[in-house]
C-alpha cells in the first residue's frame, strides 16, 4: 500500500471524487486484476457512488455476466445510432447553408464582373464616340479663320465690342448705320444669340456655316421668309429666283463643309506641327473621293515630315497613278524623296 | 467530434447539452454510463419491462433529464433507475447532498493554492476531532492507512457493506460540520 502521500493529501483525499467505474474496470475489479492503489481509487468512489456499487452487487452473480456484456453492447451500439444520425443531419444542414452562401457569393461576383465589363465597354465606345467627334467640332472653329472678307470684318467688329454693348440700342444703332442693308437684323440676331449664351466658340461653329454662304442674299432672304408666314408671298423677284438657285444646293454644301472643313482643319493641325492628329484626319478623308488626292498628297508630306518616307513615297505614288491635278507635284515630290 | 468529446469530463458535456443542446455531447455522456445502467438494471428486469423496451425508455427519460440536471450524473441514473423499476410510476424528485458538493468544490477549487489548503486542512481536523473514536476509527483506517473494504470488515468483524455505509455515513456528518463551521 502506498503510504507516502503526507496526513495533509490524505485528509483532502476524503473529499476528493473520483469517477465512476469504467467498462474496462468493472470487470477487472470483480476479478481481482487491479493494483493496491486502484482497487482503493474504487473503493473511495465505492463509498459516495450507490450506482456503481449496485452494479457490482449485480456483476457478483455469474448469472448476469453474459447477459450485461451482450446488453451493454448493444446500448452501446443504441446510442451510437440514436444520436449520431441527428447530429449528422444537422452537419448536414449547417453543410448546406456554406454551399448555398457560396453559390450566392458567386452569383454575385459574377454580376459585378459583367456590370464591370459592361460599364467599362460602354465608357470606351463613349470615349471613342467623343474622340470621334471632337475634331468636328474643332474644325467649325477653324472654319471662323476662312470667313469670307466683307462678313468677317462685320463679324470682327461686332465681336471686338463687348457683351453689354449688343444689346437692343446696339442693333438699333447699326440698323440705323447700315440704312442701305436694313434686313442686316437677322444677322445681328445671329450674332447676339453668342453673347447671350456666352459661348462665343459655339456660336461660331454654327454661324460659320452660314457665313460661307455669300452674307447678301441670305440677309436679303431672312426676313421675307419671316413675311411669308404672316402673308402670302409675293410673286419672287428675278434675283430672287437666281439667289434661290443659288440656295438650292445649300444643303449640299452643308454635307460638303463637313469634310471640307474636316480638310482645313488636318491642314491646321499640319500647320501647327501636330502631324500626328493631321495623318489622322487626313486618312479619314482619304477615302473621300473629292479630297482623296488632296487628303493622300497631305498625308505624304505628313509621313516625310515624321520621317516614314516609305510610306510618304506610296502615297505620292498612288497620287501619280490617280493622274489628277496633283501629278506633277507628286512627282516632284517623289523625286525629292528619292 | 465523437473521440473528442469522449476526452470531456461530464461536467463540460453536461455544460453543452444544456447550452447548445447537442445530441452528441449527450450520446457520449449516456454510452459513458450506460454499462453501469445495464448492469443496476439486469436484475430488475421482468416480462413486462423487458431489455428491448426498458433500455431504449431509461436513455430517453434520461436524456430528458439531463437537460435539467444538477449534480452528479451517477446519481441521476441511479434514481432514474429505481424510479422506473420501482412500484409507483411517479419519479422521485432528486435532492443531491449540497454540503458534500460543496466541500468537494472548495477542495477542488483550493488546487495548489497553499493558503486555501491550510484553511481548509485546519477545518477538516477540526471536523475530524469531533467525531466519535468509532467513525475516527473507520476514517484513519480506510483513508489514512488506505486499508481495503474487505480488510476493515475482516479486522471489525462486520460485513463489508456496513463499512460502506458507515464511511458514507461520517463521510456527510463532516462535511455537514464544516458547512456549519463556515456558516458560524
Amino acid at each position: 500500500m502506498n503510504n507516502d502521500f503526507p496526513r495533509q493529501e490524505r485528509i483532502f483525499k476524503i473529499f476528493t471524487p473520483v469517477r465512476c467505474l469504467s467498462r474496462d474496470q468493472l470487470p477487472r475489479y470483480l476479478n481481482g486484476n487491479m493494483t493496491d492503489w486502484e482497487k482503493h481509487l474504487i473503493e473511495q468512489h465505492l463509498v459516495d457512488c450507490d450506482l456503481c456499487h449496485d452494479a457490482l452487487e449485480s456483476l457478483q452473480n455469474p448469472k448476469n455476466k453474459e447477459p450485461y456484456e451482450r446488453l451493454s453492447k448493444q446500448l452501446s451500439l443504441y446510442l451510437q445510432r440514436e444520436y449520431a444520425p441527428a447530429v449528422q443531419q444537422s452537419s448536414l444542414k449547417t453543410r448546406h447553408t456554406p454551399q448555398g452562401n457560396n453559390t450566392r457569393e458567386s452569383l454575385l461576383s459574377y454580376f459585378w464582373v459583367i456590370m464591370f465589363l459592361a460599364l467599362g465597354g460602354g465608357s470606351i465606345f463613349l470615349l471613342r464616340e467623343h474622340l470621334k467627334n471632337r475634331p468636328a467640332l474643332v474644325v467649325k472653329t477653324t472654319d471662323a479663320v476662312i470667313i469670307p472678307a466683307s462678313t468677317e470684318s462685320q463679324y470682327l467688329a461686332s465681336e471686338t465690342k463687348p457683351p453689354v454693348i449688343q444689346s437692343q440700342y446696339s442693333i438699333a444703332k447699326d440698323s440705323s448705320a447700315n440704312k442701305t442693308q436694313p434686313k442686316d437684323s437677322a444677322l445681328l440676331a445671329a450674332k447676339k444669340k453668342p453673347v447671350a449664351k456666352d459661348t462665343l466658340k459655339k456660336v461660331l461653329v454654327t454661324d460659320t456655316n452660314t457665313r460661307i454662304q455669300p452674307a447678301v442674299p441670305v440677309v436679303k432672304e431672312a426676313p421675307k421668309e419671316e413675311k411669308v408666314v404672316a402673308t402670302p408671298p409675293p410673286p419672287p423677284a428675278p434675283k430672287e429666283k437666281e439667289k434661290e438657285k443659288e440656295d438650292d444646293p445649300k444643303p449640299v454644301a452643308a454635307t460638303q463643309t463637313g469634310d471640307e472643313s474636316l480638310f482645313r482643319a488636318a491642314m491646321l493641325y499640319q500647320q501647327q506641327g501636330n502631324v500626328n492628329e493631321a495623318i489622322d484626319q487626313f486618312r479619314r478623308l482619304s477615302t473621300n473621293y473629292k479630297f482623296s488626292e488632296r487628303a493622300k498628297y497631305q498625308l505624304a508630306l505628313c509621313y516625310r515630315t515624321k520621317g516614314q518616307n516609305g510610306k510618304a513615297r506610296r502615297l505620292l505614288r498612288e497620287i501619280v497613278r490617280m493622274e489628277g491635278p496633283l501629278k506633277a507635284q507628286a512627282q516632284s515630290e517623289l523625286n525629292n524623296l528619292n | 467530434m465523437h473521440l473528442l468529446l469522449n476526452n470531456l469530463t461530464d461536467k463540460e458535456l453536461l455544460l453543452r447539452i444544456k447550452k447548445f443542446h447537442d445530441r452528441e455531447a449527450a450520446g457520449v455522456l449516456l454510452d459513458r454510463y450506460s454499462h453501469l445502467l445495464v448492469a443496476v438494471s439486469l436484475p430488475k428486469l421482468s416480462s413486462e419491462k423487458t431489455a428491448e423496451t426498458a433500455f431504449p425508455e431509461l436513455t430517453k427519460q434520461l436524456y430528458n433529464r439531463i437537460q435539467t440536471a444538477f449534480g452528479k450524473i451517477n446519481e441521476s441514473v441511479y434514481a432514474l433507475v429505481q424510479s422506473y423499476f420501482g412500484k409507483g410510476n411517479a419519479v422521485p424528485v432528486f435532492y443531491p447532498n449540497q454540503a458534500l458538493y460543496r466541500l468537494e468544490s472548495r477542495i477542488e477549487h483550493a488546487g495548489n493554492n497553499p493558503i486555501a489548503k491550510e484553511a481548509l486542512l485546519t477545518h477538516l481536523e477540526k471536523a475530524l476531532a469531533q467525531l466519535n473514536a468509532e467513525d475516527l476509527r473507520l476514517i484513519t483506517q480506510f483513508y489514512l492507512e488506505q486499508q481495503s473494504f474487505s480488510d476493515i470488515a475482516k479486522k471489525q468483524n462486520i460485513p463489508r457493506d456496513k463499512v460502506r455505509h458507515t464511511l458514507k455515513g461520517v463521510k456527510k456528518k463532516l462535511a455537514t460540520h464544516l458547512m456549519d463551521q463556515v456558516y458560524e
